[in-house]
């Protein structure tokens, strides 16, 4: 049988581009306003069950009440777990230069965890229990990252 | 909605610009690439023909999508001529993001379906100025960008225009 004539494959170049703009909702909205205007961290108070979570989300995941209480919480708390990151996959779209960690913290009158950059603490020396505090933007823009990092007490 | 100090006040909606971008390359096969590449490099128009059906597929396909059985290979395929009658057209005025650039074209075009005169249908941009010249079955050529300026891509077909009489 003669051999099978291949061809060299037509590659043909493609592109996909969209930019949008994401809502925060009515309760993200009013976090994000908080951070920007006052430098304040707000959470939401589920009015049964009495925690407070933070960021606010508009709905109680085990009560399933609607919240619409804003309530201040405190821009310190407590390093509840982290991780750090060694690898560059998306330098674009990483906040800050490898290695560098992220914690899930414990802001005082919060009763779930922030996840957020730990920063000014070397990876190998953050602990479980740490008390960090934020440090906010000079110029704040209405982002999460308007909070730089938290950093130790 | 009470803010953190327990006032109303008229809310503010923030958000967040952000961006999708993602390059990419396909590799278009050996039968949409052959298709590609004799478009761009010869200015021809080819169809696949189903060898149970008999019906030509355009653009050419491997499996015939009523039969399902294989089409042959290239060069056993149609040459069409890129001439045909029109069916049917419709003027698209809304603005549509474009893809690849993600911005939005307020052109207004032609959009056409033409039946080649081999027999299977085409849908391209056409082109013609003044709207109440196109007709139903009215003559439409094929016309390609000039041999330079071909890339092997199917909008190397410019558009399909009236044929002057």
């Amino acid at each position: 049988m003669a051999k099978k004539k291949t061809m060299a494959p037509h590659v043909v170049p493609g592109r996909l581009y969209v930019p949008y703009f994401n809502y925060y909702g009515a309760l993200g909205s009013e976090f994000y306003k908080q951070l920007r205007d006052n430098k304040k961290i707000t959470g939401v108070k589920c009015p049964t069950c009495k925690k407070v979570l933070v960021p606010p989300r508009s709905v109680c995941a085990v009560c399933f009440n609607n919240l619409n209480e804003l309530v201040e919480v405190s821009s310190r708390g407590t390093v509840q777990t982290y991780t750090v990151i060694y690898y560059t996959y998306s330098p674009s779209n990483q906040p800050a230069d490898i290695p560098y960690a992220y914690g899930i913290i414990q802001l005082d009158g919060a009763d779930s965890g922030l996840c957020h950059l730990l920063g000014e603490i070397a990876p190998d020396k953050i602990t479980i229990g740490m008390r960090v505090e934020a440090v906010f933007k000079d110029k704040c823009e209405g982002n999460i990252l308007d909070i730089k990092y938290f950093r130790p007490v | 909605m009470r803010t953190a100090l327990g006032k109303k006040e008229s809310q503010e909606y923030l958000g967040i610009s952000n961006l999708v971008n993602l390059p990419f390359n396909w590799s278009a096969g050996p039968y949409l690439g052959r298709w590609l590449i004799e478009l761009r490099d010869n200015g021809k128009l080819w169809a696949s023909r189903c060898s149970k059906c008999q019906r030509l597929l355009l653009p050419p396909r491997v499996i015939c999508g009523i039969c399902h059985v294989r089409a042959p290979e290239w060069p056993n395929w149609v040459e069409l001529s890129g001439k045909g009658e029109l069916i049917e057209w419709e003027k698209v005025v809304a603005p549509q993001m474009n893809p690849s650039t993600g911005k939005i074209e307020q052109e207004p075009y032609i959009h056409g379906n033409i039946l080649l005169d081999e027999g299977v249908t085409f849908q391209h941009h056409l082109e013609e100025p003044d709207e109440t010249k196109l007709k139903e079955g009215a003559r439409v050529e094929m016309v390609l960008k000039p041999k330079h300026e071909r890339k092997g891509l199917v909008t190397d077909i410019l558009y399909f225009r009236l044929v002057k009489e």
